[in-house]
């Protein structure tokens, strides 16, 4: 009687374990995974499946010897009780996750975490601002002051001089210290372009060399997508452009945006995706002094295949270069 | 003959709210007759689905870990070499098990079954608690992450860890001096897998033949699944509920002053159950409108003590145990993090 017990146990375990495994490898194959888990911690979800595997087969090994011994007990703590309502109460809060992730679409996020979680449109404030910013740039004293020697020169050193007026005044729009010295060179590399792409890499990094500099990047054209979601205090031609940012997995999701302004925004629907083309503008909001994006354009797209953004890894250098090689 | 039918309605009940978690999870059309496509419920079942198996998957490998390792533990790892290793001087021992926390970046949910394996066959039950509080927050893991989220912020990260090691230790002697006894709810002896000794029930010992080890690893291994395993899901449930349901926005506004903003972030951090290698990206959210003070609370409290790993830690010590520990730890930290924000912060 006891061991009959026993192999039903082992046997619905090795049920739930390959039931967990085959879900593991489903969502693999249908490369769902990433609506749930971080690109960085796949490969260890995928380990563990392996693991999953090996301990339901061995289930199964267990159930069949279980059955043929009269009895087994193994002297540990880790008898399964004999109440039928505690064993449907354990094996169910199983089953739950498994019914949900096989029987259930796999869907995006996107609006409905995003108001409960509350858009961040102030990324910068994991920084402590290093210097004071200044609004105009001034042109360094000592190029004015270079003397003049000869003509060739004089045409040389101006060249040099050209070049050295505009890495100065980039120094004074992005001062930086050492713990941003590398939102301050991204930061750089952005504004010298004419018009840039608020892209899915390095996308929390972009937004937030934004926020930092803010005023650097007045006027400054770029192109950003993402999904379309407003707070209940925006006007009717604000909304955001948004992403939801994750870390290990959908559990620490945090939305990440910029607010955009268009007179035609009361045609966006909340989670339509868009691919807007706008100009920096800054703007308040709730007390802080945040972006905001004068849209010029905007055009409907599908739900990126890649919706998710991800932290870069301590590794701004690495994305910089990533950047330079484009 | 009362408590009989109350006893069956129960289980009647519960079997009907099964039959249609079952009804819905193989037919969910079904569930569009009650949650039509863009309301609100439908967006919140999606919500909550998709975070409760993003935990659930994202929990699997540490579990995994943390099993495979108590189960070796188990079978190859013998009281003698846990009495060798363990310095016995508690100036020595909070260290030490500072280092074991640096050395294993286990989450929580792999932590608490080796902690039990390792007090069962001898080690300080203050070492082991060290261990746990310890563990999650100074690994090279989360430290990383830290730094990733609070890159510009580095008096965050240095707050964390020192916080994490000042509360460790404190709790750490307070245990050495004032809990002597065992508090591990079962206090069956566990064998070694050399254990030869005659046994006074006839039976067949699984483990008493060498080549059946890995066996033995693999039942423990699955049996350690199912054990711990409950209280993840239970745990990941409700986290999954709370951030579905629960409009953060409302939240903020209650804990803006010097004190509760602390309590908030506690409480907070308490019902959230985050991972540790996680929970500074989330803290990060909160930079700009909670006081440094608040979020180093957050970063330390959390991984030391929150729902799930009460859940767990019930589990495996008596309940007054867990009660002592919780609010050793409430009060550790509380004070701690208020002293940083004065002196440091």
């Amino acid at each position: 009687m006891d061991n009959r017990r026993q192999t039903i146990h082992y046997i619905i375990r090795a049920l739930l374990l390959g039931g967990f495994t085959y879900l593991i490898v489903k969502l693999v194959q249908d490369d769902r995974l990433h609506y749930y888990i971080a690109p960085r911690t796949e490969n260890y979800v995928k380990l563990a499946a392996f693991g999953l595997f090996a301990i339901a087969v061995f289930q199964i090994y267990l159930a069949l010897k279980s059955y043929e011994e009269k009895r087994m007990n193994c002297g540990c703590d880790h008898t399964p009780t004999p109440s039928l309502f505690k064993n449907i109460l354990t094996y169910g809060l199983f089953v739950l996750p498994l019914g949900l992730g096989f029987f259930t679409q796999d869907t995006l996020l996107g609006s409905g975490i995003t108001s409960m979680k509350g858009i961040n449109l102030n990324s910068s404030t994991t920084m402590n601002q290093s210097q004071p910013l200044i609004t105009n740039p001034i042109v360094d004293e000592d190029v004015t002051q270079q003397p003049v020697v000869i003509e060739s020169e004089t045409k040389e050193s101006e060249a040099n001089s050209a070049t050295e007026v505009t890495v100065k005044e980039l120094d004074k729009l992005f001062p930086s210290d050492k713990y941003t010295k590398d939102y301050a060179k991204l930061g750089m590399m952005l504004f010298q372009q004419e018009q840039f792409i608020v892209s899915e890499m390095g996308f929390i990094e972009i937004i937030t060399t934004m926020d930092l500099y803010r005023e650097a990047f007045i006027g400054k054209r770029l192109e950003m997508s993402g999904y379309v979601y407003r707070e209940d205090d925006m006007n009717t031609n604000q909304f955001v452009v948004s992403r939801l940012a994750m870390n290990c997995c959908s559990a620490d999701m945090e939305p990440y945006g910029l607010l955009a302004n268009s007179p035609e925004a009361k045609e966006l629907h909340n989670d339509t995706w868009v691919t807007v083309v706008a100009t920096v503008a800054l703007t308040e909001y709730n007390g802080m002094e945040i972006m905001e994006l004068q849209v010029e354009s905007y055009e409907l797209i599908p739900p990126s295949a890649t919706p998710y953004v991800y932290p870069d890894y301590g590794n701004i250098e690495l994305l910089l270069e990533e950047f330079e090689k484009k | 003959m009362r408590t009989l039918l109350y006893r069956q309605g129960v289980n009647i009940l519960f079997f009907i709210l099964f039959f249609f978690i079952l009804l819905f999870a193989l037919f969910p059309d079904l569930i569009v007759i009650f949650l039509i496509e863009n309301t609100p419920s439908y967006q919140s079942f999606i919500t909550f689905k998709t975070i409760l198996l993003g935990i659930v998957l994202e929990t699997f490998p540490f579990l995994m870990l943390g099993i495979f390792v108590s189960s070796l533990m188990q079978q190859f790892v013998s009281e003698s070499v846990i009495r060798k290793f363990t310095p016995k001087n508690p100036l020595l021992g909070i260290p030490f098990a500072c280092m074991l926390g640096f050395l294993f970046p286990v989450c929580e949910c792999g932590l608490i079954p080796i902690v039990k394996r390792l007090i069962n066959k001898g080690m300080p039950l203050y070492i082991g608690i060290v261990f746990i509080l310890v563990g999650p927050i100074i690994n090279p893991v989360v430290i990383a992450a830290t730094y990733t989220a609070f890159r510009g912020k580095p008096e965050l990260i240095f707050s964390r860890i020192g916080l994490a090691l000042f509360v460790g230790t404190i709790i750490g002697i307070i245990i050495y001096k004032f809990f002597k006894g065992n508090p591990l709810k079962e206090h069956k002896l566990v064998h070694d897998s050399n254990h030869t000794a005659i046994h006074t029930h006839a039976h067949t010992h699984i483990h008493q033949a060498k080549d059946n080890n890995f066996l033995t690893i693999m039942d423990h291994a699955g049996k350690e699944f199912f054990d711990m395993g409950k209280y993840v899901m239970i745990g990941s449930i409700l986290t999954a509920a709370i951030q579905t349901f629960l409009p953060r926005g409302s939240l903020v506004e209650i804990g803006q002053g010097e004190i509760s903003s602390h309590v908030f972030m506690i409480v907070f951090a308490y019902i959230l159950s985050i991972c540790s290698t996680s929970d500074a990206f989330v803290a990060s959210s909160f930079a700009g409108t909670f006081s440094a003070g608040s979020i180093v609370t957050f970063l330390v409290f959390g991984p030391m003590l929150d729902f799930k790993s009460t859940l767990m830690l019930l589990s495996v010590f008596k309940y007054k145990f867990v009660l002592a520990l919780s609010a050793l730890i409430l009060v550790t930290v509380l004070f701690g993090a208020i002293m940083l924000d004065y002196l440091y912060l």
